[in-house]
């Protein structure tokens, strides 16, 4: 078999492991801006476990973050303010660290003095529910778990939506 | 927003402090096409050195396009399932990437691999290492990536988003391919570089094998985390 046959014959696999794939996830749902929240567990910094269920009946900002992501780094003064412009309403902000080790992570969060929960997404699986391929991702959702908005990138380009999309889920 | 736009928003993205990103992918991609430059026969130091690593560098720009506009629209039915099995695609990416890193130690060694080190068949590793590359990649969200993904995620304009993905992407590679082209064609003229050819071929098979091996075990985030929060 030569090299030619060789790629072609990988080609071929890669398609096939890809079809097969989509059978077998074809029942997933795919999280969509009005449609529900995907329900998931989150193994918090202080080692509690934290779920969607928890939330409901409050608006919930939850954020997929890595320490060497510079919009990562940019977005938190601005979530932080909102944190602290909100904390007598019914709202929470969660932080999720992906695509990062968990130590960096947690170094990550002391050097911010995140103020709201954070934690950790080991192999990275709410992320992959939710669609995520890249930090940071923002996702906006209601009292009744249905996903209002969803913001990819730098929050703090867009200080005024976001104010906006915070104050629509409370 | 137009696919103009697009594409010198990924062209310009390579020379800015995303670059801090692209380094996911940008140094493994410079050493596949100096080590195949350094491992061709002759190791002509003219324009016909185009002829070896222009079709290779391509090949592996259609690859990355495709399946990096695909990863990017998850508003697509058919990128669920590519999102979903990340993890075991990373897998598959990292034994490709294991085995260019192998033809570039051995071409030398292999009178197989010697007869196959040829364009064609380099494009079509190329072509599988583009896809890999994207595969393993994580973008960072550029403010027009930004607005790309909120087309692409939502099923309405996820089309539109995965057009507008394959023109920043196509901007990203050319910025890349250029890169690698030109680093080629001034090593292809230093004579203290080509005196050390074979060390620096084996360098470049060991900083892909490196990429090879964070993938196969998991330690691409911690490349990711550490190498780039770094630089950072």
């Amino acid at each position: 078999m030569n090299w030619t046959s060789c790629c072609k014959n990988f080609c071929a696999a890669l398609l096939l492991a890809t079809a097969l794939a989509g059978c077998s996830e074809e029942a997933k749902p795919l999280l969509q801006v009005g449609e529900k929240a995907l329900p998931f567990t989150l193994e918090m910094l202080d080692g509690k476990t934290t779920s969607l269920e928890n939330y409901s009946g409050k608006g919930l900002v939850i954020t997929f973050m890595s320490s060497w992501c510079p919009c990562s780094n940019e977005s938190l003064p601005l979530m932080k303010q909102a944190y602290t412009d909100h904390k007598n309403d019914p709202i929470v902000f969660l932080m999720v660290g992906i695509q990062d080790s968990r130590s960096k992570f947690e170094g990550f969060v002391k050097k911010w003095d995140v103020p709201f929960p954070a934690g950790y997404d080991k192999g990275d699986r709410i992320a992959k529910d939710y669609g995520v391929s890249a930090p940071p991702t923002t996702f906006f959702i209601d009292k009744n778990g249905v996903v209002k908005r969803a913001f990819y990138g730098n929050i703090a380009k867009k200080p005024d939506e976001f104010r906006q999309w915070v104050a629509e889920i409370i | 927003m137009g696919g103009g736009a697009a594409l010198w928003g990924g062209f310009s993205s390579f020379f800015s402090i995303w670059q801090v990103c692209i380094l996911q992918i940008s140094p493994f991609f410079i050493a596949f096409i100096v080590g195949t430059y350094l491992a061709t026969p002759a190791r002509e130091t003219d324009a016909r050195i185009l002829r070896w690593i222009v079709p290779p560098c391509i090949a592996f720009g259609v690859g990355f396009n495709l399946f990096y506009s695909l990863l990017i629209a998850s508003g697509l039915s058919f990128s669920r399932p590519l999102i979903t099995n990340l993890g075991s695609l990373r897998i598959v990416a990292g034994t490709v990437i294991l085995l260019a890193s192998l033809h570039i130690f051995l071409v030398n060694r292999s009178p197989f691999l010697g007869k196959m080190h040829r364009p064609l068949p380099l494009s079509g590793l190329a072509l599988l290492l583009g896809i890999s590359f994207a595969l393993i990649y994580s973008p960072c969200i550029t403010p027009m990536l930004s607005d790309i993904m909120g087309l692409a995620s939502q099923r309405a304009t996820a089309q539109e988003g995965l057009v507008l993905a394959g023109f920043y992407g196509i901007g990203i590679t050319l910025a890349l391919c250029l890169v690698a082209v030109a680093l080629t064609l001034l090593l292809g003229k230093n004579a203290t570089a080509l005196r050390h050819a074979d060390a620096i071929k084996n360098a470049c098979g060991v900083v892909l094998l490196a990429l090879a091996i964070m993938n196969l075990t998991g330690l691409m985030r911690h490349y990711k985390a550490f190498v780039l929060g770094f630089v950072l």
